[in-house]
């Protein structure tokens, strides 16, 4: 709030004109005046030089004047100049006057003051004065309004609100302040330079004011229909001085209202809500380049519109160009004038294949206010040719894809299975069926049923030896027993025949020997091995010897009979070794 | 139209005895009848399938047809039987999932779990009696590897036959509890769908007890006891309660 406090005692400074063109005005200091009041009137020309002429008073009667004063100033390398013609009236009775217009003949032009209506009442004009400023309502001398540059817009056309200090005080200060909530509009404040007076001052009803522009807005009404600004309320004091603590006031500005027209029907593609003069150029910084190199495509929008609401055009670019979101960039004025300026969009494409690539065309549309018509402006299509890049530049650039999930646009059940149908009898499940258990109990039996047959048949091997050994004894018996025959036969050879086969026999089988095996030799190495004593293995060995001594040398004397009782007693005592 | 006095000739031929053969011409013919969009026609086919065989095929192409045909419940009914029989199957768990979704009631269980589709569909095997034959073959092998080592004269010959033979009884014994349990779940019937388009849902198995729930058709629930005309049903969430049993029709 304080932003705005300002003190207009400080800016004292005379009207001057600030353009050198030649004014003339007419003005006067009360408005309307009692009976007999004095009052003043003042002719001023500004920047020029010749007579002025008294005008048609209508009635009012010349107290006092002309006083002529003028007033020269150099300002800012600008020179200007002031003179005006005061008088001081008075109006006779009550009623209406009207001070003609007066001119003011300069170098070969007449130039015209508007002319003043005067009411003249009863009574004091400055107690009527006082009252109105004291309840607040509008002052003569001190009040706001609020200007809009055009009351019958479109939905979206900007519309220019000033908000205007009207002052007959010399010095005003502002203490406090409430802007009008805007509703139902977009704003877009306007930045104001001048915080000061205005350098001209405005004419209203014959009474010249000073002017202040507090605030200027661009609004862009969002609806349509009737749309009101609130009124504004602002207290000031005026007319403090060192000496003076001035008169507090409160003023209140009136209501502004504006009627919205919606926008006609029938908006095009890519509206987006546009309203005012726009122009669009698209452009690519170039059209033939290599592939993995970057192309700007800039798309200016520019005109009078509110820009900032503008939203980038969407363009058509084929798969193979990789595109990055635009840079945006304003360049906007918010001005008395309004908003305008342009709004560029600076798309980044890259093509990451050879071949042409087109762009296909876009457009952007807007209402155009002026013609009450939407109009939509399209960029040409542009073609890009994309030669191979070389190798390195591919090898360098990452290339990256923007992937995109592939969208379920709608769920639906999967097809029917199509192919043979595996058709079984409900609870026809093999597990725990009797087959099964068959199955399962098969190899079982049959690998006990192995052992059981194998466990027989090594046991029935192992006896086949075990016999053969027990028998050993029986079958060296019997042929013993065949030897002590011959020997009753007295036949020699027989004896010592049945002896060796009775011994040979008793060992192949005491000893597993097969029977071709059976030599002296390894008869002699078994039983070593099993540990016989070697007094009876020599015994042995010497008994077989003599037996085969007998057969084949005739002329040996050996005693049969003692042949006979030797291999008893061996087979007796071999026996016994090798049981053990 | 041909379709259907197809099936007024077959239906009462069908419902006599069907050998394998016929029923596969008719799975035939009632797909070509499916893709031909004459939806109610196959689901007789199939329906007459099913009333001999049990497929999870034909079940899934029947709960289609269901599908198709805005019968919700028995949708979910025979997409539930096609996945006991063949659990994992993708089409089917896809499909059983959309038909789901339709359900009015949501309750919120544990998912089925897409991750668990894998082990599911090894643990229910290729077939029915996948387990049952592998152990079957598994225990002969391990016998015979057994006989070998008796057999075997060198010592490493023995160790090696016998380690191998009792790394073979482990996955023989494995797959002996794996077909228990298949053969547990095929013949489990304790799962049911809700027939009914609305069931109450009540504390006791008596009309005029207290109203707990209320379910919509096609909303599964598990059986935990009968009595008479009612059953006492849990929902997946834990709630429960007695109902009518001829509301419900088991998967």
């Amino acid at each position: 709030m304080s932003k705005f406090f300002f003190i207009a005692s400080l800016l004292f400074f005379t009207v001057t004109g600030q353009a050198q063109r030649a004014e003339f005005s007419a003005s006067v200091d009360k408005n309307p005046v009692s009976v007999n009041d004095r009052f003043k009137l003042t002719l001023t020309l500004t920047n020029g030089r010749g007579n002025i002429s008294m005008p048609d008073l209508g009635g009012l009667k010349v107290i006092q004047g002309p006083f002529t004063s003028s007033n020269y100033s150099y300002r800012n390398g600008v020179g200007s100049s002031q003179v005006s013609h005061t008088y001081t009236l008075t109006a006779p009775v009550e009623g209406s006057y009207t001070i003609g217009p007066a001119q003011a003949h300069i170098k070969g032009a007449i130039l015209k003051s508007k002319p003043i209506q005067i009411k003249a009442t009863k009574g004091s004009s400055v107690t009527t004065q006082k009252k109105s400023s004291a309840s607040g309502g509008m002052n003569k001398d001190l009040f706001v309004k609020i200007h809009l540059s055009n009351r019958k817009v479109y939905r979206g056309e900007q519309v220019i609100a000033t908000y205007k200090l009207y002052s007959r005080y010399e010095a005003v200060e502002l203490s406090n302040y409430d802007m009008p909530v805007l509703n139902g509009f977009w704003s877009e404040e306007v930045e104001n330079k001048n915080t000061g007076w205005e350098p001209k001052s405005e004419m209203i009803n014959g009474l010249r004011y000073k002017v202040a522009i507090l605030k200027k807005q661009v609004l862009f009404p969002q609806r349509s229909g009737e749309l009101k600004i609130d009124a504004m309320e602002l207290e000031c004091v005026v007319n403090r001085t060192f000496f003076n603590r001035g008169t507090k006031l409160k003023i209140q500005s009136n209501e502004a209202k504006l009627t919205v027209k919606d926008l006609p029907a029938g908006k095009p593609g890519g509206f987006t809500g546009a309203v005012g003069t726009l122009k669009m150029s698209v452009s690519a910084d170039k059209t033939e380049l290599k592939a993995n190199d970057a192309v700007n495509l800039t798309v200016k929008i520019s005109g009078q519109s509110n820009l900032k609401l503008i939203d980038p055009p969407t363009l058509e670019i084929p798969q193979d160009l990789e595109i990055y979101d635009p840079k945006v960039e304003d360049r906007i004025k918010v001005s008395g004038a309004g908003m305008s300026g342009s709004r560029t969009f600076e798309y980044l494409i890259i093509p990451r294949h050879a071949g042409e690539h087109r762009i296909e065309a876009f457009s952007i549309s807007y209402f155009n206010t002026s013609t009450g018509k939407y109009v939509e402006l399209a960029s040409q299509p542009i073609t890009l040719t994309v030669s191979k890049g070389d190798g390195s530049s591919t090898a360098a650039t990452f290339n990256r894809v923007t992937k995109e999930e592939v969208k379920l646009l709608e769920e639906d059940i999967r097809y029917i299975k199509t192919d043979t149908p595996e058709l079984r009898k409900p609870n026809s499940e093999l597990f725990a069926s009797p087959l099964y258990i068959g199955g399962m109990l098969t190899p079982a039996l049959a690998f006990l049923l192995f052992l059981f047959v194998r466990n027989k048949r090594s046991e029935m091997y192992a006896d086949e030896v075990g016999m053969r050994t027990k028998m050993a004894d029986k079958v060296a018996r019997r042929k013993l027993h065949a030897a002590a025959k011959a020997l009753k036969k007295n036949d020699r050879l027989g004896v010592f025949a049945k002896v060796e086969s009775a011994l040979l026999e008793f060992l192949g089988d005491k000893l597993s020997i097969a029977i071709i095996e059976r030599t002296r030799e390894n008869i002699q190495e078994e039983l070593n091995a099993r540990s016989v004593s070697p007094e009876l293995s020599t015994r042995t060995d010497s008994a077989l010897t003599a037996c085969q001594m007998a057969r084949y040398a005739p002329g040996s004397d050996n005693d049969a009979a003692k042949m006979y009782e030797e291999a008893v007693q061996l087979i007796k005592e071999l026996n016994g070794a090798l049981r053990s | 139209m041909k379709q259907l006095f197809f099936i007024l000739f077959l239906l009462p031929f069908s419902l006599s005895a069907m050998n394998k053969n016929e029923a596969r011409q008719m799975v035939d013919s009632a797909n070509v009848a499916y893709g031909n969009g004459e939806t109610e026609a196959a689901a007789a086919f199939y329906d007459s399938v099913l009333h001999v065989f049990a497929s999870a095929e034909v079940h899934y192409n029947l709960g289609n047809c269901y599908f198709k045909l805005n019968d919700l419940p028995n949708a979910i009914l025979n997409y539930e039987r096609a996945w006991k029989l063949a659990p994992g199957d993708e089409d089917i768990y896809h499909n059983l999932r959309a038909a789901d979704r339709q359900v009015v009631d949501e309750i919120n269980a544990l998912p089925m779990v897409d991750l668990g589709n894998s082990w599911r569909r090894f643990q229910a095997g290729e077939d029915r009696d996948q387990w049952a034959y592998l152990s079957l073959g598994l225990c002969l092998v391990a016998f015979g590897l057994l006989s070998f080592m008796v057999i075997a004269k060198r010592a490493i010959f023995k160790r090696i036959s016998f380690i191998l033979a009792a790394v073979v009884f482990v996955f023989c014994i494995s797959s002996i509890v794996f077909a228990t349990m298949r053969t547990q779940e095929l013949k489990e019937h304790t799962k049911a769908v809700i027939f009914a388009p609305k069931v109450d849902i009540r504390s006791e198995p008596n009309d005029n007890s207290t109203r707990l729930l209320i379910l919509h058709e096609g909303s599964k629930v598990v059986i935990e006891e009968e009595q008479g005309e009612w059953i006492e049903v849990r929902l997946p969430n834990g709630n429960g309660g007695w109902m009518r049993a001829a509301n419900v029709e088991v998967i």
